[in-house]
């Protein structure tokens, strides 16, 4: 019975890794991995998440081995008597500095990535700076219960002038674009996320973040909101189409015209 | 200390009267029944909020169809359909009941009551009648949580971290009425309760230790017990005022959490000038702690499970002790990495994320100096002990998706996905409830007298091992998809419904897991009764609690034993047992010589 | 091993013990759920014409058994037949029914997306209804606000499709564009079947008050009654045929974008500001939308949902006594309605000029925004075109 138990513990890291390699090469398991990537800024996110993956994969595998053979091995069936050890200090210094260094590797490691992602921009606000001193948003998304709004300055470039061009629940951007969009929400909290842009940035009333990503493909994708806003916060999200930039600016031209402007 | 051991001198002299079926079981200030009686509120409410997870998962994978016995007594006019403000309301409770209600309850309250006085040599707490106090305020609590589910909208609807101004504003939400409010009440006779019992920890631990009970001749137990209580008395005012003022901005027109000029639900709020990122802040600042208040002194229990079982000291006692309390103190300061994506400025997310990322190493020392005390060792499987092990198995996979998230540009991507569903369920399912688990086995014979049986353990942990993994592992996949969490119907857009199949299969093994512990169910009332006499010490333990009667009599020890090692001497080769317990003065160890234990032992 | 001892009986009648609440949580006694009788408006006729005296419990099993007859059930619904055109069959079934297990089957859909607002039977009183502000849209009194018919006219299929597919800004009504055409199609055609059937049924209760002592709405048929059936149904053809022959014809009451001024797009500012003449002379508008458009000009008022039995039991709204038994029914709590706030930037009908066109001139069914006959096609492109305006106007709200 008690290698029956060393036994079950060796299934976890053995189930658990062959799981997460079928998952990665679809083998077994059909579109169980990331999410398809629809713009540049996915290639850093998906290289840090394999990269971490395959890190705390190891680590896993390791530990879970370890802990079967040491069941395994020292079963009571199996030995007279335990060993009287109290300590290691040399294991102990190395079970702390190696962990440690992988650790700070790792932070240090993915520091750029959420710079470049959230800081190193210039429609990013830094403390001090007026806001006069950002680039004008290309979209502006207002969020509310249950839907979403995305307003267009307009052939002017200006918000909160009587060209902007409103769109409910219908976002269209052109692709191979950098697109800066400025989030505000109208009564609680929503989070605007495109899981295959791997985004997801929360719109607290009161605050308006900005987000900056591409997309480099055309086609239809969803939005979602992931922070819970309410009884209906499942189906809030909205349609996010990319076009051509030149397919883009006949859309909204083409609305400009039958508003009558 | 000195003049603490004397005035227990003088208690010994005072014959404490048989107190009445009233005084002894229900309003005692005995802590073994204070103990006991948040012990048995817990396990309820365990079952409370089991439930509740049942009805998440009937709707993750059957959406909007009639849920079993619900159904047909709640939505009868809808054909058993329940609405998505009755989901909402699902996963806060189930949240809410299992944090504040179970977890917390169960570790500090059942545990740590029943625990404490015992291991150190005490002969009650400190402070026996706030020990009562802080039981009794648990009651006002449940009740208005009851309360709460049959208010308007089915009960709060605000997730139990209640974002504003989802949960300040009464019109957000069906559940934002008179249901938020009196969850906020519940929890804060909650947050008084712990604050009182906490405080009464810290005393009881620092000043009525046996005599010789150094700190560092502590069993880990109560390490994790005091390191608990030290973070409880810390972090949870800061909860606490923060519900006040959510009640504030509820009732009496504050604004503490509550911008000016939104239009919910076509109210306006006017003339409030607050901000919701204050909430998140005060209201993380408590519950990342309280992340480690649920999973510390299971780590305690743990070490002294594992030691007792392989036979073996504990390695490294210090890095064990130091690793908590780095645990603890880092643990104040990572807080933020809940709000990664909140719109706070990106450079506190790199702080939050650095030492997010540290917080990791105090945890994997843990896990490695675990691994070494089973190195070596002589390892019985008992039940408490398989528990036991699953807990580190367990652990160490909550805790490396954690290093995952801790990556604030990974956070971005997998943050309210199943990811993080996926992390805490293994952190305090696989963590903590599992060394629940472990340590009622461990310690049932000496609350009742009487050893839970062991067939029946094995088979209860084979069954929630087995499903718990079924249940909880797949949820990485949907998180490394994206799939939402709190979504009433995530298959709405047709973006997820190529994972229907696989939220099925967790679905079967949350009722397979479910189902599973009713055979613990059975167990603990049967070996309650009927079970196994146990003796003084069945397993051969060498902490305080073991050598005393089993259940232990008021007052606990006859004599104050005076303490003489450590709590880890398991085969040490100078002494004629594996075991050496901490006093050698206990007169009653002969008796233990006879118990079925010692007599498996001998085959 | 330490404490093992062998008790295998105790894990038999634990197992045992499993099976059973297994089975108990899938025991599940299901009930076919039923479309509810209209009881406020039963409650509403009674009072406006009994005196309280309540309609014979035989009546209403009847009018029950013509609806079941003429509309099926919930879960099987029908349309009376050769109105195929109106409500397709087939669009009909697949809307209908429980939320079946096999969610990529697009069956099942008024439930799945609908029903816990606007109820089963398409009396806006699902759970989540009353919280919600506005409340949830009762199909059954045929009236819906933001169409591009005439008043008092059904809308057009295209008006519910584009409900569905926009949502409505500024209320719970969330959008349903991501769902498949198919699918907005059969719930367009759901709806209107609630609608229809609400009708009807309000028709035949109505219908009631008339019937003299001892007659009979539909007589049981037997052979010796043939003639004084046929009669019968025909007079309740009567009364059901008008409703089908409105929705049928809907598509030619819309109103006509007339007279837009070639020069409307250039000179905006010019239009708008006649519009903003208008506003405040001669069409009127500010009497309830307020002299600066938010709205809080005349706020006393209920809607036509609300004022059905309202107005019509003469119930005093500010009366607990009073309004109970309508609670009772099923009715909602009586709330207010305001004008619209104009300076929102997005109207709930739709922010295009046609839009607005249409809201102006021929109102807002069921609210209290008229027609208006008197303004000429112009005048109301002058008034769109301050709408438009309106929002970018600043102003200083005087306190």
């Amino acid at each position: 019975m008690d290698r029956f138990w060393s036994l079950l513990f060796l299934a976890v890291p053995v189930l658990g890794l062959l799981i997460v390699l079928g998952a990665v090469f679809n083998v077994g398991l059909q579109n169980a991995w990331l999410p398809e990537s629809i713009g540049p800024r996915t290639e850093g996110i998906d290289y840090l998440f394999n990269l971490f993956h395959i890190i705390v994969a190891v680590v896993f595998v390791g530990t879970g081995l370890l802990l079967a053979y040491s069941l395994f091995r020292f079963r009571a069936t199996n030995r007279q008597v335990a060993s009287y050890v109290h300590k290691s200090i040399w294991l102990e210094l190395l079970w702390t500095i190696i962990p440690a260094g992988t650790l700070v590797f790792l932070a240090m490691h993915q520091l750029p990535y959420w710079q470049a992602n959230k800081e190193d921009h210039r429609a990013f606000e830094p403390a001090g700076a007026g806001s006069s001193d950002l680039e004008t948003p290309t979209v502006r998304v207002v969020a509310y219960q249950f839907g979403w709004r995305f307003i267009y300055p307009g052939l002017d470039g200006v918000f909160d002038t009587r060209d902007d061009v409103i769109s409910e629940n219908l976002l269209v951007l052109p692709s191979h674009e950098e697109i800066v969009a400025e989030l505000r929400s109208l009564d609680v909290i929503h989070s605007f996320a495109i899981n295959k842009l791997r985004l997801k940035q929360d719109i607290v009333p009161g605050l308006s973040p900005r987000i900056w990503f591409m997309i480099t493909q055309n086609g239809d994708w969803e939005i979602n909101c992931m922070e819970l806003c309410g009884w209906g916060h499942f189906r809030m999200s909205a349609r996010l189409r990319t076009v051509s930039p030149k397919d883009f600016e006949d859309w909204l031209m083409e609305i400009v015209q039958t508003r009558g402007y | 200390m000195k003049s603490a051991d004397s005035q227990f001198e003088n208690r010994e002299s005072v014959v404490p009267q048989q107190p009445g079926f009233w005084r002894h079981y229900v309003f005692s200030t005995d802590h073994k029944v204070i103990g006991l009686q948040f012990l048995f509120s817990a396990l309820i409410w365990l079952l409370m909020g089991g439930a509740l997870a049942m009805a998440i998962r009937w709707q993750m994978a059957w959406p909007w169809t009639r849920i079993p016995i619900i159904g047909s007594w709640l939505f009868q006019s809808e054909g058993g359909q329940i609405s998505p403000e009755f989901y909402t309301m699902l996963f806060t409770m189930h949240g809410t009941v299992m944090i504040f209600f179970v977890i917390i309850p169960l570790l500090l309250g059942a545990f740590g009551n029943y625990l404490i006085p015992l291991m150190i040599g005490a002969r009650d707490m400190a402070f026996p009648k706030l020990n009562m106090l802080s039981y009794w305020l648990m009651w006002p609590a449940f009740i208005s949580l009851l309360m709460a589910f049959f208010a308007p909208g089915y009960g709060p609807g605000a997730g139990w971290t209640a974002y504003p101004p989802l949960s300040t504003v009464w019109e957000a939400s069906p559940g934002s009425g008179w249901a938020q409010t009196l969850w906020l009440i519940s929890l804060l006779f909650v947050g008084v309760s712990s604050i009182l019992g906490s405080i009464n920890y810290i005393a009881t631990i620092l000043f009525l230790r046996a005599p010789g009970l150094d700190m560092l001749r502590l069993p880990m137990t109560i390490w994790g017990l005091l390191i608990t209580a030290i973070l409880q008395a810390l972090a949870l005012p800061v909860l606490t005022v923060a519900l006040v003022m959510q009640l504030m901005d509820r009732h009496l027109g504050t604004g503490f959490f509550t911008p000016d000029n939104l239009i919910i639900n076509n109210f306006e709020t006017v003339g409030t000038v607050g901000q919701p990122l204050l909430w998140q802040h005060l209201f993380w600042f408590y519950s990342h702690p309280a992340v480690y208040i649920m999973i510390l002194p299971i780590m305690g229990m743990v070490s002294d499970i594992l030691c007792c079982f392989a036979r073996k000291p504990l390695f490294g006692y210090r890095p064990m002790v130091y690793s908590m309390c780095a645990i603890a103190g880092m643990g104040f300061v990572v807080w933020g990495h809940h709000m990664f994506v909140s719109g706070m400025h990106p450079f506190m997310g790199t702080v939050f994320m650095i030492s997010t990322m540290m917080i990791a190493l105090p945890s994997s020392v843990k896990v490695f100096n675990w691994l070494a005390t089973l190195w070596g060792g002589r390892i019985h499987f008992t039940t408490s002990m398989l528990f036991s092990i699953s807990f580190i198995s367990m652990f160490i996979i909550g805790g490396l998706s954690g290093i995952v998230m801790a990556a604030n540009s990974i956070d971005e991507f997998v943050h309210d996905t199943y990811y993080i569903v996926a992390h805490f369920h293994y952190v305090l399912f696989g963590g903590t409830i599992m060394g629940v688990f472990s340590a009622l086995y461990f310690w049932f014979p000496k609350m009742f007298g009487r050893m839970l049986n062991e067939t029946a353990g094995k088979w209860h942990f084979l069954l929630t091992f087995v499903f718990l993994n079924g249940t909880f592992f797949p949820m990485h996949i949907l998180g490394w998809r994206g799939f939402p969490r709190r979504m009433a119907d995530p298959y709405f857009s047709g973006q997820f419904l190529d994972l229907l199949p696989l939220n099925r299969m967790i679905t079967w093994c949350a009722f397979a897991m479910a189902a599973a512990q009713l055979i613990f169910i059975v167990n603990f009332f049967y070996s309650m009764f009927w079970g196994q006499r146990a003796g003084k010490n069945p397993w051969h333990a060498n902490t305080l609690e073991w050598t005393v009667d089993s259940p232990p009599p008021h007052d606990n020890f006859q004599h104050i034993p005076t303490i003489t090692r450590g709590p880890y001497e398991y085969s040490n080769p100078e002494h004629d047992e594996d075991y050496w317990p901490q006093a050698d003065d206990s007169a009653g160890l002969e008796e233990s010589i006879n118990t079925p234990a010692t007599k498996a032992s001998e085959r | 091993m330490f404490g093992m001892f062998n008790s295998k009986s105790l894990v038999i009648p634990a197992g045992f013990v499993s099976i059973a609440v297994t089975a108990l949580l899938f025991a599940g006694c299901g009930s076919e759920p039923q479309f509810h009788m209209n009881a406020v408006h039963k409650l509403t006729l009674e009072t406006e014409f009994q005196d309280g005296t309540p309609i014979p419990e035989q009546h209403i099993q009847q009018v029950g058994n013509l609806l079941t007859a003429f509309f099926g059930t919930p879960d099987q619904p029908h349309f009376p037949a050769g109105h195929e055109s109106l409500v397709d069959p087939e669009r009909l079934e697949r809307a209908a029914g429980p939320v079946p297990s096999d969610l990529s089957s697009g069956r099942g859909l008024y439930r799945k997306h609908c029903s816990h607002c606007h109820g089963i039977s398409g009396d806006g009183v699902g759970p989540t209804a009353a919280s919600l502000n506005p409340y949830p849209r009762d199909f059954r009194l045929g009236k819906f606000k933001f169409k591009s018919t005439k008043m008092y006219r059904p809308p057009t299929d295209e008006d519910i499709r584009r409900v569905l597919k926009r949502g409505i800004a500024g209320t719970a009504m969330p959008s349903f564009a991501l769902l498949p055409d198919d699918q907005i199609d059969a719930l367009v055609d759901y709806v209107k079947y609630l609608s229809i059937r609400g009708q009807v049924e309000r028709a035949l209760l109505e219908e009631l008050t008339n019937l003299e002592e001892g007659e009979d709405l539909l007589p049981p048929k037997t052979d010796a009654n043939q003639e004084d059936y046929d009669y019968a149904l025909e007079l309740v053809m009567e009364l059901v045929d008008p409703i089908l022959n409105k929705w049928t014809k809907a598509e030619t009451k819309v109103v006509p974008l007339n007279g837009l001024p070639d020069d409307f797009g250039q000179r905006m500012y010019f239009y708008s500001d006649v519009g903003k003449k208008l506003f405040f002379g001669k069409a009127n508008c500010v009497q309830c939308h307020g002299e600066t458009g938010v709205g809080d000009g005349q706020t006393e008022n209920y809607d036509d949902w609300t004022n059905e039995w309202l107005k019509r039991a003469n119930v005093d709204p500010y009366k607990r006594e009073q309004v109970q038994p309508f609670l009772e029914a099923g009715a909602l709590l009586p709330r207010k309605i305001r004008p619209r706030n104009l300076r929102q930037l997005v109207f709930r009908g739709g922010s295009r000029p046609e839009d607005l066109y249409r809201r102006v001139k021929a109102g807002i069914e069921g609210s209290n925004m008229p027609a208006a006959p008197a303004l000429s096609d112009a005048e109301v492109w002058a008034l769109v075109a301050y709408l438009i305006e309106l929002p970018y106007e600043t102003f200083i709200k005087e306190q």
